[in-house]
This record gives C-alpha cells, sequence and structure tokens, in this order.
C-alpha cells in the first residue's frame, strides 16, 4: 500500500514537473519576447533624448561662442574671435546632425534650412567682419526659435512614447499571461487526455492479450519481408507442441512446422493473400510424428491502413485452429453413413436372394427323388442343390454384414468365452504365431450371440495372421472401458492387435466393406471383416480400426456390459503358442 | 518533450536572435575626439582647425588605426572629462595630466610627453619670489578650471585667494591687468602664453612644491578599454617615429621619461 501511494505521488511529480518545464519554457521564450520589444523601445527613446540631449549641447556651444565672438572686439583678446567661430559652427554642425536623426519629426527640413542660411550668413559676416549685423541677428533668432520648437516637440513625443511604453507593457504582460495560462491549460488537458487514452490503450490490449491465452485459436503474425515471426499466441504450443520462444524471431518459422507435402500449398495461398485473405488447411507434423490437421485463414496486414496494390504488406497474419478431431469425427461420420447405406443395399438384396434361393433349394429337393436312376439328371439336380447352398451361406454372410443375420444372443461371462475361443484359435492358427491374452480379473458379462462373437474372434485372428505371414504376436486384450462408452453406457472393450503389415491410411476407410479385400482371391471373400461390422453393430456395440503401415493394426470392439464395470486390472497373463 | 514543441521553442528562438541581431548596434566608423584651447597641447588654427601636439598624434595614430573620420569637439577643459563620460567624444586629445582623481573618472592611455609646473607672474610687480618656499608666499593665483594644478592649490590654498578662469588665455589676463599674482600651469603652455603677452612676463620653475614632472596623455572612456589597449600599441609605433621626436621638442616638451606605475582603468 504504501509503494503504491509513492509510485502514485513519483507519477504525479513527473508529470507536474513535465508540464512546468514546458510552462516554464514558453514563459522564458514569452518574456524574452516582451523584454526585447521593450529594450527596442527603449533604444529608441534613448536615442530621441540624445537627439535632445544634443540640441543642448548645440545650444550651450552656439551661447558659448557667441559670448566669444562679442568679447572679441577687444584688442587684447583676438584668440576670442576663433574660438567663438569655432564654437558657433560646431554648434550648429551639432544642430544639423540632431536634425538629420530626427527623420520622422515634423519642422526638421525647416530648421535645416535656417541652419544652413546661417552658417552662410556666419561665412559671409567673417569675410566682411562686420558681425553686428540685423539679418545675422534675424536668422540667429530664426533658427533658434526653430530649434526651441523642434525640442519641445521632442519632448512632448518622448513624454508620448514614456506613456505608450508603460500601457504596452502592461497589455504585452497581461496578454503574455493570458497565452501561459491558456498553454498550461491546454497542456493540462492535452497530457490528461493521453493519460486517458494510454490507460485505455493498456487496458484494450490487457484484455486482447487475456483473450489470446484464452483461447485454442493461434494468432500468428510474420514479417512479410523478412518472413521473421513477430508474435504468436500461447495456444500455439497446445496444437504444436512447441515452444513460442523457439520459432519467434525466426525467419520462415513455419517451414519446420507445417507438413513437407502441404509447402506448396502453403506458398501458393501467401501469394494469393496479397490480394485477398486465403481459407488454408494443412497438416502439422508433431514431435511424435504425429499429424495434426491445422484450418485458418492468412491476410496481409500493412502499416497504415490504407490497402494499395503497390505496397507490400508489413505483416502476413494467420488465425488457425486445430481440426484433427472435428476431421476424425467427420471421417467417421461418413464411415458409419456409407456401412449403413451398404448395408441397408445388401440387406435388401440378401433377403431376395433368400427368397430365389429357398425356391431353388426347394424345388431342387422335390426333384430329386425322382431323378433316382436317370444319374445325368440327378448329378444335375446335385449340383444346382450345392450351389444354392453356397449361395445361401454367402447370403447368410451378406445379411450378417447387414445386421439382419438371425442371432441368438444370450447373457455369457465374456472372460471365458474369449478364453476357450482362443484355446480353439491356438490349435488351429500355426505355431508360428503367438496368441498373448490379457483377460481382465473382473467377471465381464455381456449379451452376445456366443458362436457368432467367436466366428467374430477368430475372423480377426485370421485377418491378423495373413498379415504375418512370416509369423508374429497376436496380442488379445479384454476390460471394461471407461474411456470410451456408447452412448454413454458402460461398455467392454475387445482389443484385437498384431504387428504386421497393417494398413494404407488411403484404404483403411474400406476394411468393412463387403467384397473389399488385399488378399489374395484364394485366401478370403471379403466379407470376413464386414461379417464382423455387421456382428457388433447387430449387438449394439462398434468397431473401429487404427492401423500404420508396416506397424500393424488393432481392432477395438466395444460391447454393451451387462453389469457395472469398474476400472480394470488385468492380472490374468495368458500366452499360447 | 513533444516534436511539435521542439519545433515551436527553435522558431522561437529564432525570432528571438533574429530581434538581437537586427537591434545589435553598428560599429561606429567616426572617432569623436575632444580638445581645448590649451597651447602648445591643444589649440584652434586661424580657420578653426584642432592643432597643438595631442590633435596632430591623435590624426597619426588614427590614420595607424584606420579609422575613417574623425571629428573634432571644441571644449572647454573642465567639460573634456563630463563629455567623455557622457559619450559625446570617444577621446580627449588635449593633453590631460595622468593624476590618481581622473583614473576614477577615465581611462589614461600611455603617457606622452613630460613637464614640470611652473609660474607666471609679472616681472615688473614681484609678487613671485622663487626663491621663497611657494606656499608661504600671500599669493592670489590663476589656475584653468579642472586642470590638475586647480586640484592642488584646492587642497592647500585658501579659497578667496584662487581664480579659476575657463582657459589659458583668460588667466594670461587676469594676470596682466592685475587680477591675479600668479598662474600656475605646465611649464611649456606658460612659455607660449609669455609669447602672448603684452607686458613683461616671467615663467619660473615650481620646484619647491609641485615638483614631480606632470605627465600628459591621451584619455579614454571606461568602456572602451578593447580600444584603447589598440590605441597603445598604434602610439608606440607614433612615438618610436622621428616625427614626434621633433613635434615634441618644438612644442617644448621633454619626451625623455620614466614611468613605472601601473595605470589603473577601473570605472567608478
Amino acid at each position: 500500500m504504501h509503494r503504491k501511494l509513492r509510485l502514485s505521488l513519483l507519477k504525479i511529480w513527473r508529470n507536474l514537473n513535465a508540464n512546468l518545464l514546458m510552462v516554464s519554457l514558453t514563459f522564458v521564450v514569452v518574456v524574452s519576447v516582451l523584454v526585447y520589444q521593450y529594450l527596442y523601445n527603449e533604444q529608441e527613446l534613448d536615442q530621441r533624448l540624445a537627439v535632445v540631449k544634443q540640441i543642448d549641447q548645440a545650444d550651450a556651444d552656439f551661447s558659448n561662442g557667441l559670448m566669444h565672438l562679442a568679447l572679441s572686439g577687444d584688442e587684447t583678446s583676438p584668440w576670442q574671435y576663433t574660438l567663438g567661430l569655432t564654437l558657433i559652427r560646431q554648434s550648429l554642425n551639432e544642430y544639423k546632425d540632431a536634425a538629420k536623426r530626427l527623420v520622422n519629426v515634423n519642422n526638421n527640413q525647416e530648421f535645416i534650412t535656417a541652419i544652413n542660411k546661417l552658417s552662410d550668413t556666419l561665412n559671409e559676416i567673417s569675410n566682411e567682419e562686420t558681425i553686428l549685423d540685423l539679418d545675422l541677428r534675424q536668422r540667429v533668432f530664426v533658427m533658434r526659435k526653430q530649434a526651441n520648437i523642434l525640442e519641445r516637440q521632442l519632448a512632448a513625443e518622448i513624454e508620448q512614447q514614456r506613456i505608450n511604453q508603460s500601457s504596452w507593457v502592461i497589455a504585452s504582460t497581461l496578454i503574455g499571461s493570458v497565452i501561459i495560462c491558456a498553454f498550461a491549460i491546454a497542456l493540462t488537458r492535452s497530457r490528461n487526455r493521453r493519460s486517458l487514452l494510454n490507460k485505455t490503450l493498456k487496458l484494450s490490449e490487457q484484455r486482447f492479450f487475456k483473450m489470446l491465452q484464452n483461447t485454442d485459436e493461434v494468432f500468428w503474425l510474420e514479417s512479410f519481408s523478412s518472413q521473421e515471426l513477430a508474435y504468436v499466441s500461447p495456444a500455439f504450443k497446445k496444437i504444436a507442441h512447441v515452444d513460442a520462444e523457439d520459432v519467434l524471431y525466426k525467419t520462415a518459422a513455419w517451414k519446420k512446422l507445417v507438413h513437407v507435402d502441404d509447402h506448396k500449398f502453403i506458398i501458393r495461398a501467401r501469394r494469393n493473400a496479397l490480394f485477398e485473405a486465403q481459407d488454408i488447411e494443412f497438416r502439422v507434423l508433431q514431435e511424435r510424428g504425429r499429424v495434426i490437421w491445422i484450418s485458418g485463414r492468412i491476410f496481409p496486414i500493412w502499416a497504415d491502413d490504407e490497402q494499395s496494390q503497390n505496397t507490400k504488406p508489413e505483416y502476413i497474419a494467420a488465425v488457425l485452429r486445430d481440426i484433427t478431431q472435428k476431421r476424425e469425427y467427420e471421417n467417421n461420420l461418413v464411415q458409419t453413413q456409407k456401412m449403413d447405406s451398404l448395408g441397408q443395399l445388401t440387406g435388401g438384396v440378401a433377403h431376395d436372394f433368400n427368397n430365389l434361393l429357398t425356391v431353388i433349394l426347394s424345388n431342387t429337393q422335390l426333384l430329386l427323388p425322382h431323378l433316382k436312376g436317370v444319374p445325368e439328371l440327378e448329378y444335375t439336380a446335385n449340383m444346382i442343390s450345392r450351389a444354392a447352398q453356397r449361395g445361401a451361406s454367402l447370403n447368410q454372410q451378406l445379411l450378417a454384414f447387414a445386421s439382419k443375420q438371425e442371432l441368438h444372443p444370450e447373457t455369457v461371462l465374456l472372460n471365458a468365452l474369449v478364453e476357450d475361443s482362443v484355446n480353439l484359435l491356438s490349435r488351429t492358427i500355426g505355431e508360428r504365431y503367438l496368441i498373448d491374452l490379457q483377460n481382465s480379473t473382473q467377471q465381464l458379462w455381456v449379451k452376445v450371440d456366443p458362436g457368432q462373437l467367436q466366428n467374430t474372434l477368430v475372423n480377426l485372428c485370421i485377418n491378423s495372421r495373413d498379415a504375418m505371414p512370416n509369423g508374429g504376436k497376436i496380442s488379445i486384450r479384454v476390460h471394461a472401458s471407461l474411456d470410451e462408452t456408447l452412448d454413454g453406457s458402460e461398455s467392454i472393450k475387445i482389443m484385437v492387435k498384431d504387428n504386421g503389415c497393417g494398413i494404407a491410411s488411403n484404404i483403411i476407410n474400406r476394411v468393412f466393406d463387403p467384397f473389399f479385400s488385399t488378399k489374395d482371391a484364394s485366401k478370403g471373400t471379403g466379407l470376413g471383416l464386414s461379417m464382423v461390422y455387421g456382428f457388433v453393430r447387430q449387438s449394439g456395440g462398434r468397431i473401429r480400426v487404427d492401423s500404420k503401415l508396416n506397424k500393424g493394426t488393432s481392432f477395438h470392439i466395444l460391447l454393451p456390459s451387462k453389469q457395472k464395470v469398474s476400472r480394470l486390472k488385468i492380472c490374468r497373463h495368458t500366452k499360447i503358442r | 518533450m513533444t516534436h511539435k514543441a521542439a519545433i515551436f521553442f527553435a522558431v522561437m528562438s529564432a525570432i528571438v536572435l533574429l530581434m538581437r541581431a537586427y537591434l545589435a548596434p553598428e560599429p561606429t566608423k567616426i572617432l569623436k575626439i575632444g580638445y581645448t584651447s590649451e597651447p602648445p597641447y591643444s589649440q584652434i588654427s586661424q580657420q578653426g582647425q584642432p592643432l597643438g601636439l595631442f590633435p596632430e598624434m591623435a590624426q597619426k595614430i588614427a590614420k595607424e588605426l584606420n579609422v575613417d573620420e574623425l571629428q573634432w569637439v571644441l571644449l572647454s577643459f573642465d567639460s573634456l572629462i563630463p563629455a567623455l563620460r557622457d559619450q559625446r567624444i570617444d577621446l580627449i586629445a588635449a593633453g590631460m595630466t595622468i593624476t590618481q582623481s581622473r583614473q576614477q573618472k577615465v581611462c589614461f592611455a600611455q603617457p606622452v610627453v613630460a613637464s614640470v609646473t611652473g609660474v607666471l607672474s609679472s616681472i615688473d610687480k614681484k609678487k613671485y619670489l622663487p626663491d621663497t618656499p611657494f606656499l608661504q608666499q600671500s599669493l592670489k593665483l590663476v589656475v584653468i578650471n579642472g586642470s590638475a594644478e586647480s586640484e592642488r592649490v584646492r587642497e592647500q590654498v585658501l579659497e578667496h585667494n584662487i581664480m579659476e578662469v575657463e582657459d589659458a588665455h583668460l588667466g594670461l589676463l587676469a594676470i596682466e591687468r592685475g587680477k591675479a599674482d600668479a598662474m600656475l600651469m605646465t611649464e611649456p603652455s606658460l612659455n607660449y602664453l609669455n609669447t602672448l603677452a603684452s607686458q613683461s612676463l616671467k615663467v619660473d620653475k615650481l620646484s619647491d612644491w609641485i615638483d614631480k614632472p606632470q605627465l600628459a596623455a591621451f584619455a579614454f572612456s571606461h568602456k572602451s578599454k578593447d580600444f584603447l589597449e589598440r590605441w597603445n600599441l598604434a602610439q608606440q609605433k607614433v612615438l618610436a617615429s622621428a616625427w614626434f621626436k621633433q613635434a615634441a621638442a618644438g612644442h617644448g616638451f621633454s619626451s625623455e621619461f620614466t614611468y613605472n606605475e601601473n595605470l589603473q582603468c577601473t570605472a567608478s
């Protein structure tokens, strides 16, 4: 609390200091201008006062000169004549000089004319040596009269100028004070407004960053010219599993993240984004090799608001989100819809086909007693009957896929059923294969057709065997599933896994399709997994397959549980060769 | 400080500097020289032109300093220092003696000539007795107003025995007409006056009271210290010239003297 108060006081003091500095500087400038103006006026006044003084001096010299001239009649004082005349001439020059300095004053021309006339007269007198001449006296009178007028006029102007100067100083001081006050107020208001704007901006930034921190979208900002990453939001780590520090300020950081196969697409999108925003979808390779799907929009940002065709953007930005899960859901949905459609189609065809086969088989059975003794016809009838039976068998498998086979569900102990099936398989599957059964110690009850469930296990194990022609391990795991549920209810999971050749990602969605097989025609009809699929669905369960090429395949069957399950503990571990 | 504020203050500063430059006075090219009628230091010719050792020397020094124009202002001796202080003139070229009291008011250049104090008196009246101590004689003394002698006399002579006149010619008249018994001035001036006298007058050296020679120099205002330094440099050249030796001797001055005191130039 104490620290907060101290910081607030420090902030106020700094603001005050900044304001004081600005106001003080303004004050200094305004005062300097006023002082200079004042000094300028004072200088003018001084000049006028100097002229007045000069006129006084000239007047004194003139009087002195006259006195010496007047006394020069005495024979003992011949020097007085020269002295007097010199002083008078000197005074006339001073008068003239003063008059010239008063270019703006009235009567100065008349005054100069009077001085010139007097000078002329003095020259004449000095030549003729007749000093008490009427004309001289008259001209002296006129000149001195003019000098007096000029001096009075000058004195009056100086007085007026002094008054004006005082008024000017008062007015200037008032105006200057008003300017400084207005400036100080404007400055304070401006600073307050700026402070408020800064605060608002800071809050806005905080809100924005908070939003970025709590959103799953990644905000990516990169310099357009250098491709240096300027900013990436915190969600980046969640998606790419890479620290932001590892990519920030790096050039073309995206290239290390985006899947190599999508580089061309991204480069094209970046180029097109110069003109308009581009929607993009690409893959990112995570550290452990997991591929995730990213979707988003890439768009340019110009330095100023005005977008121009001729200028390059300052930044290129992208808003991205992880759509891997969404894509998986979509894939599953499509797969489910496809399998449903196929099931309906297959079921319908198989049903009608079954009716036809029934007619063929019935009639063949009726014919056969009548053909005894006609071996050729009996043979033909038997051929028809066997073909019809094979067709019926095939039809049964198709009905199984379409989940329309006739099932006889019973509540059975899954642990025992699976164990029996494994025992059966271990004898038939071959010596090169190891079946690893991890059975739950918990009693797991399910309601299924036990024969069909055994068929399912056999089918899956045969598939695993075929995927490992040189032998290998088939893992079967039975446990109560808490992670995956069936429409929210408890379920039991059976997993059959091998480390065989795996299934390519482009065909994995077709493995349950009827008649789809990667095996030779002699090894199967392509209906095994279709039957498994149909049976699981018909039993209220779900099946999915995970596979990696050359790593192996695992089938996960989820069946509805008939009792409450708890977290399983697999302690019965059986390995059968 | 914001960018705009910085520009604002820069513009204002520029305006202030321009105003200052506008208001700055132009350097003076005209030199106004004050002089008085006190031969042979300075005097007026028949045509009203300045003459004498100091005006002539001032012309030569001004030439050394490349001064464009000289303006001569004739003043009474006592008006010289006030005129200098009022800036009516820039320097005094009247052979003004360097004294302590004057150094409070003006700045002196290096001394130019030395001269002893003399006494001008009537031979016939025998009022002044050279062999009797000066201050023991009850004399009516005439001195020029504002002169160095005037300063000394005022210190030790009774007021009613002192007659102050405007210039040397009036002092001469006072002696001739019996208004005063003796006139105190520098010997060269008194010798010159004696040549104008209509009566039998004599000039004696005053050796017992004012025994030190008086040093005469150009005087400047305290505001012209820089110019004074330049003046001294130029003056040294003129003092070393043959013209000066001849002119000084011609006017009865001694140019051979020693001066060890530091000239003060401090405004009071």
